[in-house]
């Protein structure tokens, strides 16, 4: 199966000589076309830092980062902008929705920012509403949906012009858990049935759960890592709620 | 510490300052160069009557720069709370900080002097030099000799200073109350406030688009077609209309672009244009009242430019039209119990000895039936019907003047222009205001005979050139008609006669007059009640005329230019604002891959929708309000406000665009910080 992302052994380092931070220290990893990956990780532990980075807001101080086979870090500003909306979509925590655009607009948005034909946008838009089940909420602006129908909408928005990945950032972070689960499910749904490949940071088990396979960050490295494999959602979970307490800290911390 | 806390604040905060900071050196400038006239009479060598002019306008100056100073003031309040309001975050910080409220409204109260004092400074620097240049403005209007020196007045500093201390002080109160009234938790979440988005079903404003333009259209129908009715009875109904067609265009403008523009899908889904369409249209309820404003003061603006400019040249263009000879001597008599016996007045042959030219022009005036001359003149009569020009006194007669053919010629001659042949059937109807003019010639075209006295007339058409009779202060309205030297009247009713002189030495003409004057008045002194005579001279009719060009046109500029000044700084500081607001959406459209440039544009064409859009139909408005202008002026004269109003656009789009520009920068710089 085809890598869409190769990340290589990549560091950030904030500072100066004398006092260095190594937020990411040496980690390397990759994800399959049509995975679905979660990162976890406590607060400071690097993972909004790798996403960044993968996400090319961010620079690496080295290593490299392939997406599509494209080394993300040696391209140029402009070249970053163009890579950054044709390659990648992104669902964040607080929805981003702009409040003056209507759904279908919203979805709209991120095609006619590539330049897409706008003959073409019309059903482009229409068939990601189908996949995500908010056709009916496209005429409407977003203080007249639900969270979970916003959010969902943001995951239109990052999905309709079919990236090679998409990112999604504390996408549940904003939702309550009804809301969580059908946002979740769609997100599921599109992995499995559109061949999706989606990168998750998340805080919340119950979240990433949903994942096929979870790495772990702490301190900027990879702590573990983890495989849904055959196993049920709800050994999973159990399986993710063991790593967590582990990763919480280990004897030396408590003593 | 708190001063320097201060000046760290104005010295990093300076982009968002810098709009406070042109408005403020600007308001300063201006007012302290216009309040400067009364220096300017010590290196300008005028007469006694300049003289007075000068110290009516300083008067006029004062009165105006009170306006003006209330007007500068609302601005700088309004451009100041904009500021404390925009720096919310920075606020709580020192309060979550523990700082005192009193503590924070001196830190304020710092920056408030540092930049009202920076203001001040720059401003008056440029203030003395633009009074330079209006101390040569007003010799170059008076036309006289300059014996140039650097002009200061210390007067007007004292004011400014007064003036703008006061206004300080009030915007320092003002900000310790929007200090009192806030909470640090709105301080803190000031950006996380949302608005409340209601949107509009669009087809409604498609509606009140079209109502707008019909009000518009019939406003400018009435000023364009009929200005002296306008005036006269039609002029609150006309700005009324253009007013309320204004605000209808502004509140549904947004919508009716809305509307087209998202038919065309090319133009709907080409980059941003959804983003900036829909977001115009969302904030425009809380703006078109503003936009109808900026609107309304950019005519006003506009107007009082063109005519500041332009008043000057239409004075000195009709001035010499109005001045054919240096001395004239203008009596009239009247018809007393059914008799007039025509008295001339004997001029000393001293005074004759002394003049270059000197001649004679006789005008009667006899009486001809309304029927008969409606008959002729159909478009005169309603001409003067029309207007009330009360022309018409008795209902069943109107008066007609009569010059022979001889001595209008004595005055073609004598100004230069070729000599007419009138012959004994034919009168040329010659009239000097423009209006009348055009119902001559439609009257001319259909050609009915004009009996007068048993002679049967007709109509020849008016090729002279546009002059007067004789030196005097007013036009005539009325029409004069050239007939042949043989004609004769009976019956007359009024008697007009002028003697018009051209005086070989120019420095006695003064004597002569009050001579003349003397002579005249004790000549007539028989006759009182049946006459009245005037005794003008070129000198007369220049000053009186200078001196309403020279006011016009201080006033005209002044108002102007303050005018504009409110509105594009009223426009830049609600757009900094926006851009304030708009700062969540622009990091959305960067987080979904939109570039700098495609921003960048975005927020261009915004910012062109607010500022141009109100511009572009001040300046329709324009059109029409100097069409409306020239019209009424050329019911008395000639007029050159086409070529002032040009002017007028010049200076306007210099200073706006400015002012676009530096609020370009300044919102691009707010959208990308983080």
């Amino acid at each position: 199966m085809k890598e869409v992302l190769h990340v290589q052994n990549i560091e950030k380092y904030y500072g100066n000589k004398d006092n260095l931070t190594k937020a990411l220290d040496g980690i390397s990893f990759g994800i399959h076309e049509g995975e679905f990956v979660g990162i976890m990780g406590p607060s400071g532990s690097g993972k909004t830092t790798l996403l960044n980075c993968v996400s090319t807001i961010d620079k690496v101080t080295s290593g490299n980062i392939h997406i599509d086979d494209t080394n993300i870090t040696e391209l140029k500003k402009q070249k970053l902008s163009k890579f950054r909306r044709e390659q990648l979509g992104f669902i964040f925590q607080d929805f981003n929705l702009l409040d003056t655009l209507t759904a279908f607009e919203n979805i709209a948005l991120a095609l006619t920012i590539q330049k897409v034909n706008p003959k073409k946008i019309d059903a482009k838009v229409k068939d990601v509403a189908k996949k995500l089940d908010i056709e009916e909420v496209l005429s409407k602006y977003p203080y007249q949906m639900s969270g979970g129908q916003r959010q969902r909408v943001a995951a239109a928005r990052a999905l309709v012009h079919n990236p090679s990945l998409i990112l999604a950032d504390e996408p549940t972070g904003a939702l309550d858990s009804k809301a969580s689960r059908m946002l979740l499910e769609s997100l599921e749904k599109l992995n499995k049935a559109y061949n999706s490949t989606i990168l998750l940071v998340t805080h919340d088990t119950f979240t990433a759960s949903y994942c096929d396979r979870i790495l772990f960050i702490k301190d900027g490295k990879i702590f573990n890592e983890i495989y849904k494999g055959e196993q049920s959602r709800k050994q999973f979970f159990d399986q993710i709620i063991e790593v967590v307490t582990l990763l919480g800290g280990d004897i030396s911390n408590v003593l | 510490m708190y001063f320097k806390i201060a000046l760290q604040n104005v010295r990093k905060s300076f982009q968002d300052y810098f709009i406070y900071f042109l408005t403020l050196a600007f308001s300063v400038c201006l007012f302290f160069a216009f309040n400067s006239f009364t220096e300017q009479e010590a290196v300008i060598s005028l007469s006694a009557s300049q003289t007075e002019i000068m110290q009516l306008l300083s008067e006029i100056m004062g009165y105006m720069s009170v306006f003006v100073a209330v007007v500068l003031c609302f601005l700088i309040m309004y451009a100041n709370s904009f500021l404390v309001r925009r720096r919310k975050k920075e606020f709580g910080t020192y309060m979550l900080l523990g700082m005192e409220k009193s503590k924070m409204a001196r830190i304020l109260l710092y920056e408030t002097f540092i930049i009202g004092l920076l203001s001040l400074v720059v401003g008056v620097i440029f203030g003395i030099a633009l009074s330079q240049v209006l101390t040569i403005a007003t010799a170059s209007l008076f036309e006289v000799q300059l014996n140039y020196q650097f002009v200061f007045s210390f007067d007007a500093l004292l004011l400014t200073i007064l003036c703008f201390g006061i206004v300080f002080l009030l915007a320092m109160v003002l900000n310790v109350f929007i200090l009192s009234k806030f909470k640090l938790i709105d301080l803190l979440y000031a950006d996380r406030k949302n608005d409340e988005m209601r949107i509009k079903y669009v087809g409604v404003y498609v509606v009140i688009f079209i109502l707008a333009l019909v009000c518009l259209g019939y406003a400018y129908y009435l000023a364009w077609t009929d200005p002296i009715q306008v005036l006269g009875k039609n002029f609150a109904k006309v700005i009324i209309l253009g007013c309320v067609g204004t605000l209808l265009f502004f509140l549904s403008l947004a919508g009716f672009m809305l509307r087209f523009v998202s038919r065309s899908k090319k133009l709907y889904y080409k980059g941003l244009n959804m983003f900036v369409l829909k977001e115009v249209n969302a904030s425009i309820k809380s703006n078109f009242i503003s936009m109808s404003f900026v609107c309304i003061l950019l005519l006003l603006s506009i107007g009082a430019l063109s005519t500041g400019f332009s008043l000057n040249a239409t004075i000195n263009q009709s001035l010499k039209q109005q001045t054919p000879y240096d001395l004239s001597l203008e009596y009239q008599q009247y018809q007393t119990d059914d008799r007039l016996d025509i008295v001339d007045v004997t001029i000393p042959e001293a005074i004759k000895q002394e003049t270059s030219t000197y001649h004679v022009q006789k005008q009667v005036e006899v009486q001809v039936p309304v029927a008969t001359y409606k008959q002729a003149f159909q478009h005169v009569h309603a001409y003067y019907e029309k207007n009330n020009l009360g022309i018409i006194e008795q209902p069943e007669w109107i008066g007609v003047t009569f010059i022979h053919e001889s001595d209008f010629n004595e005055v073609l001659s004598d100004l230069g222009y070729d000599t007419v042949d009138v012959k004994p059937k034919e009168v040329i109807p010659y009239a000097k205001q423009a209006q009348l003019q055009r119902a001559i010639a439609k009257d001319v075209k259909q050609q009915e005979p004009f009996k007068v006295q048993g002679y049967t007339f007709s109509l020849r058409e008016n090729e002279l050139p546009d002059l007067v009779l004789a030196t005097a202060n007013t036009i005539s309205n009325t029409i004069t008609f050239i007939v042949d030297d043989r004609i004769v009247f009976k019956d007359i009713v009024t008697a007009h006669q002028a003697i018009n002189m051209n005086v070989k030495d120019e420095t006695k003409i003064a004597d002569m007059q009050a001579q003349l004057d003397q002579e005249v008045s004790s000549q007539l002194s028989a006759h009182e009640g049946s006459f009245y005579y005037s005794l003008t001279s070129r000198q007369d009719v220049m000053d009186a005329s200078k001196g309403t060009a020279v006011i016009t046109t201080y006033i005209g500029i002044y108002l102007g230019i303050v005018f504009m000044l409110s509105s594009v700084t009223l426009l830049a500081l609600q757009q900094l604002t926006k851009a304030n607001d708009n700062k969540k959406r622009y990091m959305i459209l960067s987080k979904i891959g939109a570039d700098d440039k495609m921003m960048n544009h975005a927020l261009l064409k915004q910012l062109c929708i607010y500022f141009f859009i109100p511009l572009a139909l001040a300046l329709v408005h324009s059109i029409v309000g100097i069409h409306f202008i020239d019209s009424i002026i050329m019911s008395v004269g000639r007029s050159s406000i086409v070529e002032g109003s040009a002017i007028a656009c010049g200076i306007l789009l210099l200073i706006y665009t400015s002012y676009f520009v530096v609020t370009y920068v300044g919102a691009k710089k707010i959208i990308k910080t983080k």
